[in-house]
């Protein structure tokens, strides 16, 4: 909150051995006379002299020089302006220069630049007069510093004193509005409280449903227990006819591997006929040869011969129509024997269908078994529940007790509140007030620069 | 028949029987024993005297056969059992057993116990005997020849004997196979009952007919067929019918008769020989040292006995065929008016009978070609300085064992250049063929058939159907025909043949994975391969054997075989046909065999390279190399 | 005549009955190395080897596949020791003959073998 007056650069002109810079230590000791010293006028009178005595040594040396009296005359004339523009520049520096720089000070502190430093080394008059004027410089710079750190004082005061005011505002509000947020919380929960009841009631309501379901339900599982086990038993004799009826199968599947297995048997035997047959036929060609190698004795057994060979063909025709057929059989016996085997599996597979319709008669029966048993645990929960409900209701009322105490509570907080409130307000401007003004005495001092 | 392999059998047979019999003669105290007991001292004895008989020991035969008779005329009770009878007959079978003792020794027989004994001997029996009557032929049982049907030195002639083959032991029917073989030296037999097809399937139960001519007297002929061991029991009387089949004495159609049965009891003596060996191999695994082990042994041996006796009576001289060739020669000679000097050389080497029927005839025809064509005109003989006698000769030899008959002639020879025109003139070769055809195989030239280089064929040969024929002919039993040449100065004509059926000494030897068989007579000597001996030049490799440098052929590349490159097998040093040693390196060999090597048949006869196959023990077959003939390259 | 009859590739043909031996199963056969095409091998009948002929090669039917294993002819008389192999099989019966190199047999026409020609033939290398 302190605001701080843009300060003017400083001008500081750099004069050697400036009167200005030495001003200062002096102007602590501060109370110190001056000595009065007539420096100036010696100064003075000595420039006089010393201008004169050039002028004369120039009017006196120059005509030697120069012959010519008119050029003689003009460089005397020439010499003596100079010398005395000289003498008196020389005696204007010495007076001047230092009021000049006492002026230059003086207007700087009317534009309000304290911080200068005045030179005051020197004796003569100029010099007392840069003391009286340091001395004057720092007793007015110390008065107002004071005054300037008093003001800031005061502003900063001020302005703690109007934020301290604004946050008890602050906190004033907040527990207003708290207030009323209980307040309104209050309301709320008394409603919730209501609402609560009515559902608590509604729980109340909806658990004797609970209650009366799960005796009907006990009921409809008794009912379905009872035809569970008709449903069990049936399910077992159907199991335990197709059990029957597998070894029916299994039988004629034997039957029918047996089958089989003679019709390879018969198979084998026709391939040794068929083999049997190949070996006459080469040995009734041998014996023809044999035969025909004996000539016409063997003539009869040549035609034997023959015979047992056209003999040993027939039999192999025969064997052969007998192997087609076996194969037939062989054929349809495996179709069969498949069929049969595959009836088995299905047969076994109902079975297993049919075992499992039993058990699962018997999972309901164990379903409703348990689920009497649930019924009643619904039952004792459900009078658990009620009981918890009525406890709840009971809570419930307490906290409306204690809400609506709460909502008076906040009431008269709010009415306190709202009192501090007021004062709070009142405070707070008057703290506004002290600050302003503080503030404008801080600009104020603050168009004096200061030493900061 | 060399049987000294048989004398350990002999003996030790021998032995058992005089030791029984020793011990019943002992046992012979007053009759105890019986008639019985003398019949199977008896049967001992007599068994002593075939066996020795056969084993050639007549002396002890002898001995052994008056010790019999004498037994006989006990058992027909006209000698007393007297205790001198008995004595003298414990010191018969005592000599005897000192017999076959000096006999195992091999030492000659000493008759200074022999001959005394046997003398006292004969003085019992002549006692008995009455006087005129014929010395009766001892038999228990059996009819001894009706007295004074005949003179005893007349040729029995037609008999017809009736035989009970012992069938002790197994394989009756090879014993009765055995009895036939040696029936057949008495005489000719003219009919067998059971005949050898039923002899042949084994059904045989001991009783044999056979109808005989024999030129031996009727006595003579009974001895010897009491003395086969094989014959317990026979009758012999003269056959009243004649025979059914009159065969000629000494001719070829004869011969072939015999020779028929003949090689069918010899093909079955082999076969039975294989199939012996086969239970053999399988039992001396098996059990060996087992009573039927033996037993198989000693049927191995006895068919082995068979077997020689039945190839040996294959053998034939070669002269049985010489006068045929004789009078061929003669004939043809007196016909064309060329006098011609037959030598016929090697008459003594036997030959397969069967092998000598099938080369009659090209032996024939290459005499007469030689005669033909082969001499020249006695004029022009002598002009070219030959004696006016043209000069054939046939040689035999054997060679290893091959055979070769060589029929040469010193007449006008062949002429390659000749026969290359008259073959390119026929049209059985052309003019190239003719320039690339050297002039040794230039002579092959004539065995083509359409051949013949006579202007006009006569009609005995140049048909130009002659040596193409030979050449078959000589094929045909395994064999070779190699024609030589000397322009002018004649014709040769080799026929080398191979064994007709022989029990070859091998070496059984794997090359490619398949097993050969290599007769060892082929060899002259093995070695085992490593790389250390052999050395490489021009891509073949040599063997160093001893200081010469074999070139080596792998087996399995001569034949186009398999190889399992192994590196050092063994290598098998032969001799080639040409003259040059060679080795031929085989991957294992596997063992010693006796084989039974036939030439390999038609159509591989030619094949060079094989001298024949074998089926092995097994029935598997193992070709037999001919290192000599091997085509390498 | 008599004879024995069997079909090659579909063709009928018919040997003399006098030339066979016998006729036997067809069997292992051992193969002999640098021996001409036509002969299959050496076989064992009877304790001896005999050479086995391919009938399918020299009648130039070599694509015929054996029916069953086929049977093997031996020859008799002078050509012992050969035989041929039939891969079909093989029939006796009589015949009568017809134009030159055929005979009649159940009124279908058979080529006739024969057998002497044949073994030569099969003794050459091409």
């Amino acid at each position: 909150m302190s605001k701080e007056r843009t300060v003017r650069p400083r001008l500081l002109p750099a004069l050697p051995g400036s009167i200005f810079r030495r001003g200062l230590t002096n102007a602590k000791g501060g109370g110190a006379s001056f000595p009065r010293g007539r420096a100036v006028q010696k100064k003075l009178a000595a420039s006089f002299l010393l201008v004169t005595l050039l002028c004369t040594a120039v009017a006196m040396a120059v005509p030697r020089v120069q012959t010519d009296p008119m050029w003689s005359a003009v460089l005397v004339v020439c010499l003596d302006l100079a010398i005395g523009l000289g003498g008196a520049w020389l005696v204007s520096w010495l007076v001047v220069r230092r009021i000049k720089q006492l002026a230059s000070a003086a207007s700087l502190i009317s534009s309000g630049d304290l911080t200068l430093a005045v030179n005051v080394d020197g004796t003569d008059e100029t010099a007392d007069l840069a003391r009286s004027f340091s001395a004057m410089l720092v007793n007015l710079l110390s008065v107002l510093t004071e005054v300037k750190n008093g003001a800031e004082q005061i502003y900063s005061s001020a302005l703690t004193l109007s934020r301290t005011t604004e946050e008890v505002n602050t906190a004033t509000a907040g527990i207003a509005e708290a207030a009323q947020s209980i307040a309104r919380g209050a309301d709320a929960q008394a409603h919730d409280v209501s609402r609560t009841s009515a559902l608590t009631r509604d729980l109340k309501g909806s658990a004797d449903r609970v209650a009366e379901a799960a005796t009907s339900v006990q009921e409809a599982a008794e009912e379905a227990s009872l035809r569970a086990t008709t449903g069990a038993a049936a399910a077992r004799r159907a199991a335990d006819g197709i059990v029957e009826l597998k070894h029916a199968v299994d039988a004629s599947a034997d039957a029918v591997e047996g089958f089989q297995v003679r019709a390879d048997e018969i198979g084998k035997i026709v391939s040794f006929i068929v083999s049997l047959a190949e070996q006459t036929h080469l040995l009734a060609i041998n014996a023809t040869i044999e035969a025909a190698r004996a000539g016409d004795e063997a003539r009869g057994f040549a035609v034997v011969a023959e015979e047992v060979r056209r003999l040993a063909d027939h039999v192999r025709g025969f064997a052969d129509q007998i192997g087609s057929v076996t194969d037939e059989i062989r054929g349809g016996s495996h179709i069969l024997a498949r069929s049969i085997r595959e009836s088995v599996t299905a047969a076994g597979a109902a079975r297993e269908l049919v075992e499992r319709a039993a058990s699962s008669f018997d999972g309901v029966l164990d379903a409703t078994r348990g689920t009497t048993d649930r019924s009643r645990a619904i039952a004792r929960s459900v009078d658990e529940q009620r009981l918890l409900a009525r406890q709840v209701d009971e809570a419930l009322e307490r906290i409306v007790r204690i809400a609506q105490e709460n909502a008076r509570g906040t009431e008269e907080t709010s009415t306190a509140t709202i009192g501090q409130t007021a004062s709070m307000n009142a405070l707070s401007a008057s703290a506004h007030e002290l600050a302003r003004t503080s503030d404008q005495m801080k600009i104020l001092i603050a168009t004096f620069r200061l030493r900061d | 028949m060399d049987f000294s392999s048989y004398l350990d059998l002999f003996v030790t047979e021998a032995r058992e029987h005089i030791g029984v019999a020793s011990a019943l003669a002992a046992k012979e105290d007053e009759r105890e024993a019986g008639d019985a007991g003398l019949r199977e001292l008896f049967r001992h004895v007599h068994s002593v005297k075939g066996m020795a008989a056969s084993m050639g020991f007549s002396a002890m035969s002898s001995l052994a056969h008056d010790a019999e008779s004498l037994m006989d005329l006990v058992r027909q009770g006209r000698i007393a059992p007297k205790p001198k009878t008995r004595r003298i007959l414990c010191d018969a079978l005592a000599c005897l057993e000192r017999m076959i003792d000096r006999a195992e020794a091999r030492q000659p027989v000493d008759d200074g116990e022999r001959a005394p004994l046997q003398e006292s001997l004969r003085g019992l029996l002549r006692g008995t005997i009455e006087p005129g009557a014929a010395e009766p032929v001892a038999d228990p049982g059996g009819s001894a020849l009706p007295a004074g049907t005949r003179a005893p030195s007349t040729p029995a002639g037609c008999v017809r004997l009736a035989l009970i083959v012992s069938r002790n032991g197994a394989f009756p029917s090879v014993r009765a196979a055995v009895v036939l073989g040696r029936l057949s030296r008495l005489g000719t037999l003219m009919r067998i009952d059971p005949p050898m097809a039923a002899l042949r399937t084994g059904r045989f139960d001991g009783r044999l007919q056979v109808t005989l001519v024999s030129d031996l007297p009727m006595r003579t002929l009974a001895a010897k067929v009491a003395a086969l061991p094989e014959v317990d029991n026979f009758t012999l009387v003269p056959a009243e019918a004649p025979p059914e089949k009159i065969a000629p004495h000494v001719s070829n159609a004869s011969l072939r008769v015999k020779a028929d049965r003949l090689d069918a009891i010899i093909e079955d003596v082999l076969e039975l020989m294989t199939a012996i060996g086969r239970v053999d191999s399988g039992l001396s695994v098996e059990s060996p040292g087992s009573p039927l082990a033996n037993a198989t042994d000693s049927a191995r041996l006895l068919a082995r006995r068979a077997y020689d006796g039945l190839v040996d009576m294959r053998l034939v001289p070669f002269e049985v065929a010489t006068h045929r060739l004789r009078r061929a020669a003669d004939e043809l000679s007196r016909r064309l008016g060329k006098p011609v000097e037959l030598e016929v050389v090697g008459e003594d080497v036997r030959i397969d009978r069967s092998l000598l029927e099938r080369l009659m005839d090209p032996l024939l025809h290459m005499v007469r070609n030689a005669i033909d064509h082969g001499l020249e005109s006695p004029e022009a003989r002598r002009a070219a300085g030959k004696p006016a006698a043209g000069r054939v000769r046939v040689e035999v030899l054997r060679q290893a064992s091959r055979l070769a008959i060589v029929v040469e002639d010193d007449g006008s020879g062949l002429d390659p250049r000749r026969l290359k025109q008259v073959a390119i003139e026929r049209g059985l070769l052309t003019p190239l063929e003719a320039v690339r055809l050297a002039d040794a195989e230039a002579l092959s030239l004539i065995t083509l058939p359409g051949f013949s280089t006579v202007a006009e064929t006569t009609e005995v040969s140049g048909r130009g159907v002659g040596m193409d024929v030979v050449k078959h002919a000589v094929e045909a039993t395994g064999g070779r025909l190699r024609i030589e040449g000397r322009r002018g100065r004649g014709a040769r004509f080799e026929l080398v043949l191979p064994p007709t059926v022989a029990l070859v000494q091998t070496y059984v030897v794997r090359a490619g994975g398949v097993s050969f068989a290599v007769p060892l007579a082929a060899l002259s000597r093995m070695a085992p391969m490593d790389d250390q001996g052999t050395t490489w030049r021009d891509g073949r490799r040599f063997w160093n054997v001893g200081s010469e440098e074999v070139p080596v052929w792998a087996l399995s590349d001569v034949l186009g075989l398999a190889t399992a490159p192994q590196g050092s097998g063994m290598a098998l040093i032969a001799t080639s046909a040409q003259g040059i040693t060679v080795g031929i390196e085989v991957d294992e060999v596997v063992g010693r065999r006796e084989i039974v090597v036939r030439p390999l048949p038609l159509p591989l006869s030619t094949l060079p390279g094989y001298s024949g196959a074998a089926v092995m023990d097994d029935g598997s077959i193992v070709l037999v190399l001919d290192p000599a003939h091997l085509p390498l390259s | 005549m008599d004879l024995l009859y069997f079909q090659i590739g579909g063709a009928p043909y018919a040997i003399p009955l006098e030339a066979i031996a016998d006729v036997s199963p067809a069997g292992p056969v051992h193969p002999v190395p640098l021996s001409p095409p036509a002969v299959l091998g050496l076989a064992e009948r009877r304790g001896r080897a005999i050479a086995v002929i391919d009938l399918r090669s020299l009648l130039d039917d070599p694509e015929t596949e054996a029916r069953g294993a086929g049977n093997v002819m031996r020859l008799a008389g002078p050509l012992e020791g050969a035989a041929l192999f039939v891969p079909a099989e093989v029939f006796s019966g009589s015949g009568t003959p017809a134009t030159s190199g055929h005979v009649w047999i159940d009124g279908r026409l058979h080529a006739l073998l024969d057998a002497e020609a044949l073994v030569k033939r099969a003794a050459t290398f091409h």
